[in-house]
């Protein structure tokens, strides 16, 4: 009977149920059997609301979504195309920057392909390469900037793990440029083999005048990066508080500075939208908490231990069973999801194993992040299918190459722990 | 009549939680930046953190319920897509309902927890910023639930009434 019900429970979430209500009840039944008072779930929601770094995230994704209903995407492509489009392959390379970049702050939800998109997409195509090329290009780099900070998962993956942020912010930023470089340089390969790519380039001068005049259009965007990374690394303020600061400043921008947005009219929509997302991910949060407590106490991961002792016997192997484990979690569960329920089973073993916290999480975020492109159901996929009116077949075929770019730079990241722990000093 | 006074009370709830959102946000960013402010004076108001996380902790609810209503709840939504890919609406609208059902019942059930914890923090509890008493806290729990939970009860009636309507059409 026990079983059936749990069976159902996860059956329903394949079927579409909402993944709150699929661990709310995971957690209600797990508590019932196990004949603990029912109360004990919300006793862990309510703990929910004593952790401190929890405001970073409405606020962060609250600027990040300002800024997309801004005319901020079209203001920072123009800069990076000033100062970079001259490059070979510099028009690709200034898309995945600034995908990367945007994604930081929307949390790779996919509110960079739907922003982005619409203006890379005309770009890109106008310089030569091919639709198939552009599609895969801009579905990969949907998800590019989740390493980089301030990223919603990293910060929902430390409150998770209990792991300092900072710490986590400062790790990602290598790993991020190593797949940006890997991408890059393809995009400079095809870019290369390309007739109409190439007359393109040779039009593209470098212009000091233009560049000045792209950097002033730009001069209100330019410190939002400084304000989190100098607030948190120069002792100013906490990961929240620069979260709080970004927020304010960003309304300010894109409301009185540039008027891009009217505080009347634009602000409740973006908010609505914004705190939606939100709403959804803190929800699975507090609802999930009760079930993976419940685990953490029967002692699951330390059986699943047990388990891969007997045939697991160094950490090189037991970090490609993880690589392999998370890559298909990346394609099943969204990010926020794998984050709440995955870490805390997997931090113990990767304990265990002698794997870094801070380089467990990059290899965590890095394979989630390729989860969202990986076929069949990876969430970029459908997005990039939805934005450009193309069958979601095209869109996989598309990034096919992307995908085993990406898995490559994953190996270094997994195998190579120096480029995680390059900025930590470890 | 009946499902149009229950789409009155399902609009209101939407309004409602969209307005709570706004006015938490705008807290939240003001409060935490007022808080900054005072630091360089030396000045701290302590109510302000604990408030702030617990304004962040309402919005997951309304945010929640918000999300119910747009039907933007995290979901694998593999089985919906393929069954609109192959045009099995019916089909689709009865597994809506059956996801409904069984939100709604998780929910009922977790906003009877809440109910108990409320209970417990009342007996056992004590004051903790602005005279404000941890049950109260503990409050937002079952509320904010029933707001989602109301959200969900509406969706699986007026599902029944939409497919009324668009027969007689």
């Amino acid at each position: 009977m026990t079983s059936l019900i749990f069976i159902g429970i996860v059956g329903m979430a394949l079927l579409g149920a909402p993944i709150f209500a699929v661990f709310t009840l995971l957690a209600l039944f797990s508590f019932y059997f196990a004949e603990i008072e029912v109360s004990a779930v919300t006793v862990e929601m309510l703990r929910l609301s004593h952790h401190p770094t929890l405001l970073a995230i409405p606020l962060f994704t609250f600027a990040g979504y300002l800024m997309a209903e801004s005319k901020t995407p079209t203001r920072l492509l123009n800069l990076a195309q000033a100062a970079m489009g001259w490059l070979p392959g510099g028009v690709a390379i200034v898309s995945l920057l600034v995908c990367a970049i945007f994604t930081a702050f929307t949390g790779g939800s996919g509110v960079t392909i739907i922003a982005l998109g619409g203006l890379l997409f005309p770009i890109l195509v106008r310089e030569g390469y091919s639709e198939n090329f552009t599609l895969g290009l801009i579905s990969a780099s949907g998800s590019l900037g989740l390493l980089f900070p301030p990223s919603l998962p990293i910060i929902l993956y430390g409150l998770v793990a209990k792991v300092d942020i900072d710490q986590l912010f400062l790790a990602g930023i290598v790993p991020c440029f190593v797949l940006i470089a890997v991408l890059s340089a393809y995009s400079i390969f095809i870019g290369s083999r390309n007739r109409q790519v190439q007359t393109a380039h040779k039009s593209h001068h470098f212009s000091m005048t233009e560049l000045k005049t792209k950097l002033w259009e730009a001069r209100y965007e330019l410190p939002i990066p400084f304000f989190v990374l100098v607030g948190i690394y120069g002792g100013f303020t906490t990961a929240s508080e620069a979260s709080a600061i970004v927020a304010a400043y960003v309304l300010i921008m894109t409301c009185f500075l540039y008027k891009d947005l009217s505080f009347m009219r634009d602000i409740p929509r973006i908010t609505k939208e914004s705190m939606t997302l939100v709403g959804a991910i803190l929800l699975i949060l507090a609802c999930a908490l009760g079930f993976v407590n419940y685990l953490v106490d029967e002692e699951i991961p330390m059986q699943i231990l047990d388990f891969m002792k007997q045939h697991i016997d160094s950490q090189l192997t037991f970090l490609l069973c993880l690589n392999l484990f998370l890559l298909v979690v990346g394609m099943m569960l969204d990010i926020f999801s794998a984050i709440i329920v995955v870490v805390p089973i997997i931090v113990p073993i990767a304990n265990e194993f002698g794997v870094h916290p801070i380089h467990l999480a990059i290899i965590f975020l890095t394979n989630l992040e390729i989860g969202y492109l990986t076929p069949p159901v990876g969430l970029n996929l459908f997005i990039a299918s939805f934005r450009f009116n193309k069958p979601v077949t095209a869109v996989y075929r598309a990034s096919v190459p992307y995908l085993i770019l990406l898995l490559i730079g994953l190996i270094l990241i997994t195998y190579v722990p120096a480029i995680s722990l390059l900025w930590i000093g470890e | 009549m009946v499902i149009k006074a229950l789409g009155a009370i399902d609009e209101a709830i939407g309004k409602l939680s969209t307005v709570g959102l706004l006015v938490s946000l705008i807290l939240m960013i003001s409060l935490t930046v007022l808080n900054i402010l005072l630091r360089w004076f030396d000045t701290t108001l302590l109510w302000i953190e604990p408030l702030v996380r617990q304004l962040v902790f309402l919005c997951a609810f309304l945010g929640g319920a918000v999300a119910t209503g747009s039907r933007n709840h995290i979901a694998i939504d593999l089985a919906g897509r393929l069954m609109e890919t192959f045009s099995l609406q019916g089909l689709r609208a009865w597994l809506d309902r059956l996801i409904s059902l069984f939100c709604l019942g998780g929910l009922v059930w977790l906003i009877y927890a809440g109910y108990l914890l409320v209970l417990i923090e009342q007996e056992y509890g004590q004051e903790k910023f602005l005279g404000i008493h941890s049950s109260v806290l503990a409050g937002i729990i079952p509320a904010g639930l029933a707001l989602i939970a109301y959200r969900f009860f509406y969706i699986f009636i007026a599902s029944f009434a939409n497919n009324e309507a668009s027969e007689a059409k």
